[in-house]
């Protein structure tokens, strides 16, 4: 493959499906997190059959995401997971508690209070998870010869915890702008409630964060304030769609507040990934010190291109099918 | 317990719970396909009723099938990092491509099936219910493909420049024959399963005499796509003997506890007791020439025995030994051109170079003593694949059998089938279960002691965690796991108890007074 850098293309492939993960299972773990706080039962009804038919589609991003790594950046699967051991556990426990809940829960009147917590539990759990894993990785692994060589808590530090609580609350606000285009009456007017706090939370974790980073990683300061001053742009951006968001809620508008809202997550993911760009376990290994041997690479681009858009095509149309606000007595019952 | 027997252990117990929901999906997901196209055909309401029915059952095995499954994903990782990193270029590869043909489809799918009837025409729903099975059996065909290679690796080699492997055909890792036969053998258990799950619950409702026009159908379809699938998971199972006679002579040889290699046509081996000390098999009975037969197709070939296999491995070991050598001689930097040439002739002994160095400390310089127990670990423990496998056979013709008589009074059209044959299906229910079970032990226990075959021993495929993480976790999958597994039990027993009423139609007989909860 003369002038095309198949490592780069691969690095995009991933990103982009971890970035659909995020923003896609985001909203539904984010429905999960609301839960406990919801007005009424009847509400929580409508809350989980407004996220029932999609979840499990969304949440097979981070297979993809899980797999791909395995396939084009094995020393990334082989470093990050078992450096991860135990937040990886917590975050896969989370996601089984959740995901039985959806079917349990309906299917057991009598227990219904336990499944509420653990489908509001799982999701607190697995997003803080996920949340502390992004801070790992902007703090780095301390590795030898392609090893991880940390010990088992190294993951879990006063700044992962920080960006933990960020995502779960970064979640809950996706969640909360998901429930404002799905729902109508006082759950919407719940949900519209809580948008703005949500937002405001997640822009002080985000100020933190930003003015924490350079502190754990010297680097970054480097990145933001000597190279390319064009990547300013993202948090311009991303401060911009915060600016929607609000406004969207405010205006009582259905849809904006979550489009809004995912434009957000969106360039401040594109953020994160310009400050560590090109380290993918920082702060020793690069995206080509991590690939695996270009023929594999190649030969699963070219299903992957084929694939993708397809993918894309039928998520889109199931939207689509089951678009509009949830209607009662659809769904579980 | 060291790190390795934990890693093992926690996989196998994720393993093993995943596939109790695995091959329900695979089955029922047919089964309600062709339910529902007899709905869209005929336009009779009460197909309706079955898919939905028999769907609300498949949605309750569906959610821990799908949750479970995630666990298995990241396990590569977390605990076989160095397998992920030896081989994560070839085993990823079917991953990812399970993933996004069918895992994307299969979830997206999943969603459509169950709140999808009053949003799409009947056409539409239907297109996406046999969408739906066909996805599901898509994921076995790629997870088969990786297992397979795991078994049986070709299609790729080993590069000293980055110790890694290396695909060099991806042809040859799809069409593995291990994996083809693997695949094929598999969702047909899957389908036996299915249809045992509906013809055990539909054979109750008969029994108890309630919901008479709705289990009589259920039975029907049960039995006759059932008789298939028994039939072809029996001929195919026989198929896979013969691939592993070709290519996987350890495993055959000790599910068949061939010790000695004897003279063609070989004895099979139906009862006995097998001695790993002794090398021998106590009290055997035998067959002759039946062996010979399943294995080689011919009554003129040999079966390779324990003896030989050992004589061949003891071999291999010395050439792995000096694969070995020449390996950190070419990383230390004094590989010449020659030395090169003479590793690349041992390539493919390094395997058995590795396995000596879990029992040597100092390869080069290892003793007779360390030689015998590598080569002793360089087959797996006899007697519980001996045994295992024979449940698994067991199982299978006692479900074939059950199915011919399902099948005949079905066929026959008596309205009141014997009590005596939905008695027998009704018990038969577990039967599946233990031979799917039975039949990945064989599958893996029998690799050993290899995590990908003669290449990388098992015991080096670990990560580098402490055992206190792996316990922690370990003892955390097995209380969560057998609480949600005794949850999902309850819930279906509880809903296979209301029956079609659950669908609250008004048309069964739970409400329409005909019967009180069960």
């Amino acid at each position: 493959m003369h002038g095309i850098d198949l490592t780069i293309i691969w690095a995009i492939i991933i990103a982009f499906g971890i970035m659909m993960y995020v923003l896609m299972d985001g909203f539904d773990l984010g429905v999960g997190i609301l839960f406990p706080f919801a007005p009424d039962e009847d509400a929580r009804d409508v809350m989980m059959n407004s996220v029932a038919p999609v979840w499990d589609g969304n949440e097979t991003w981070l297979i993809l995401g899980g797999a791909g790594l395995l396939a084009a950046f094995p020393l990334v699967y082989s470093v990050l997971l078992p450096a991860l051991y135990i937040g990886v556990f917590l975050m896969l426990a989370g996601l089984i508690f959740r995901g039985v809940a959806f079917e349990f829960r309906f299917k057991a009147e009598r227990s219904r209070n336990l499944w509420n917590w653990a489908f509001a539990g799982g999701s607190m759990v697995a997003a803080f998870a996920q949340g502390a894993v992004v801070g790992a990785y902007i703090e780095g692994f301390n590795t030898v010869d392609g090893r991880y060589v940390g010990g088992p808590l190294d993951w879990l530090s006063p700044f992962t915890v920080l960006t933990g609580l960020g995502l779960v609350a970064g979640y809950a606000l996706l969640g909360s702008t998901w429930l404002v285009l799905k729902t109508e009456g006082y759950i919407q007017q719940w949900v519209r409630r809580l948008a703005p706090w949500l937002l405001l939370v997640v822009l002080g974790v985000f100020a933190a964060v930003s003015v924490w980073t350079p502190l754990v990683d010297p680097s970054a300061f480097e990145r933001w304030f000597s190279v390319i001053r064009l990547i300013w742009i993202f948090p311009a951006l991303a401060l911009l769609s915060a600016w929607l968001v609000w406004r969207g809620v405010h205006r009582q508008h259905h849809a904006t507040p979550f489009m809004a809202t995912m434009a957000m997550f969106a360039f401040t993911y594109f953020g994160l990934l310009v400050t560590k760009w090109p380290y993918v376990v920082p702060p020793n290994y690069t995206l080509w010190d991590a690939a695996s041997a270009p023929g594999s690479q190649l030969f699963l681009l070219i299903g992957v291109l084929f694939v993708i858009p397809v993918i894309l095509a039928y998520t889109a149309w199931t939207y689509w099918v089951f678009r509009g606000k949830v209607r009662a007595g659809e769904g579980y019952h | 317990m060291d790190i390795v027997e934990l890693s093992r252990l926690q996989f196998a117990y994720t393993a093993m719970i995943h596939f109790l929901f695995v091959p329900l999906t695979l089955g029922l997901s047919f089964i309600l396909a062709i339910m529902e196209s007899v709905y869209v055909m005929t336009g009779r309401q009460i197909y309706r009723d079955m898919t939905r029915f028999w769907g609300k059952l498949f949605g309750i095995n569906f959610a821990l099938g799908v949750t479970t499954g995630l666990a298995m994903e990241f396990q590569f990782g977390t605990n076989w990092s160095y397998y992920s990193h030896y081989v994560g270029d070839i085993f990823g590869a079917p991953l990812a491509i399970e993933a996004l043909m069918a895992f994307f489809l299969e979830s997206t799918l999943v969603g459509l099936f169950f709140f999808g009837w009053d949003r799409m025409s009947r056409v539409k729903h239907l297109a996406v219910t046999w969408l739906m099975a066909l996805a599901t059996n898509l994921s076995a065909l790629w997870i088969l493909v990786a297992n397979g290679w795991m078994q049986y690796p070709i299609g790729s080699e080993f590069n000293i420049e980055t110790m890694r492997m290396e695909l060099t055909s991806f042809a040859e890792v799809l069409l593995n024959p291990v994996a083809q036969v693997k695949f094929v053998h598999t969702v047909s258990a899957g389908y036996v399963t299915g249809a045992v799950f509906v013809l055990a619950i539909s054979s109750w409702y008969l029994l108890k005499g309630r919901d008479l026009a709705f289990a009589r159908r259920s039975f029907a379809i049960a039995s006759a796509f059932g008789l298939a699938a028994a039939l072809s998971v029996i001929v195919l199972g026989d198929e896979s003997g013969y691939a592993l006679g070709d290519v996987q002579k350890v495993k055959l040889a000790a599910i068949e506890a061939e010790w000695e290699t004897h003279p063609a046509p070989a004895a099979f081996t139906l009862f006995g007791f097998p001695n790993q000390e002794t090398r021998s098999t106590d009290y055997a009975v035998r067959i002759p020439a039946i062996m010979g037969l399943i294995a080689t197709r011919s009554t003129d070939q040999q079966v390779d025995g324990f003896d030989r296999i050992l004589e061949h491995n003891l071999q291999r070991i010395i050439r792995g030994q000096e694969a070995y050598q020449l390996m950190t001689r070419i990383r230390a930097g004094e590989g010449d051109e020659q030395v090169r040439a003479r590793f690349e002739a041992l390539r493919d002994d390094l395997g058995y170079g590795l396995l000596l160095s879990v029992y040597a400390e100092d390869v080069a310089n290892a003793s007779d003593a360390e030689i015998a127990a590598a080569l002793d670990a360089s087959i797996p423990r006899v007697w519980p694949l001996f045994w295992t496998f024979r449940i698994m056979v067991a199982c299978g013709f006692l479900m074939l059998v059950i199915f011919a008589f399902a099948f005949w009074h079905s066929a026959r059209r008596t309205p009141d089938k014997p009590r005596w044959l939905l008695r027998l299906a009704l018990f038969s229910l577990p039967l599946p279960w233990i031979a799917s079970e039975a039949g990945w032990f064989v599958a893996e226990y029998g690799r050993q002691p290899w995590a990908i075959g003669e290449i990388l021993p098992t015991s080096l495929a670990v990560s580098s965690l402490t055992a206190g993480e792996v316990l922690g976790t370990l003892a955390a999958i097995v209380v969560l796991y057998s609480i949600f597994l005794i949850i999902e039990v309850w819930l279906m027993v509880r809903f296979a108890r209301k029956g079609p009423s659950s669908l609250h139609t008004g048309r069964y007989d739970l409400e329409t007074g005909k019967l009180k909860e069960a």
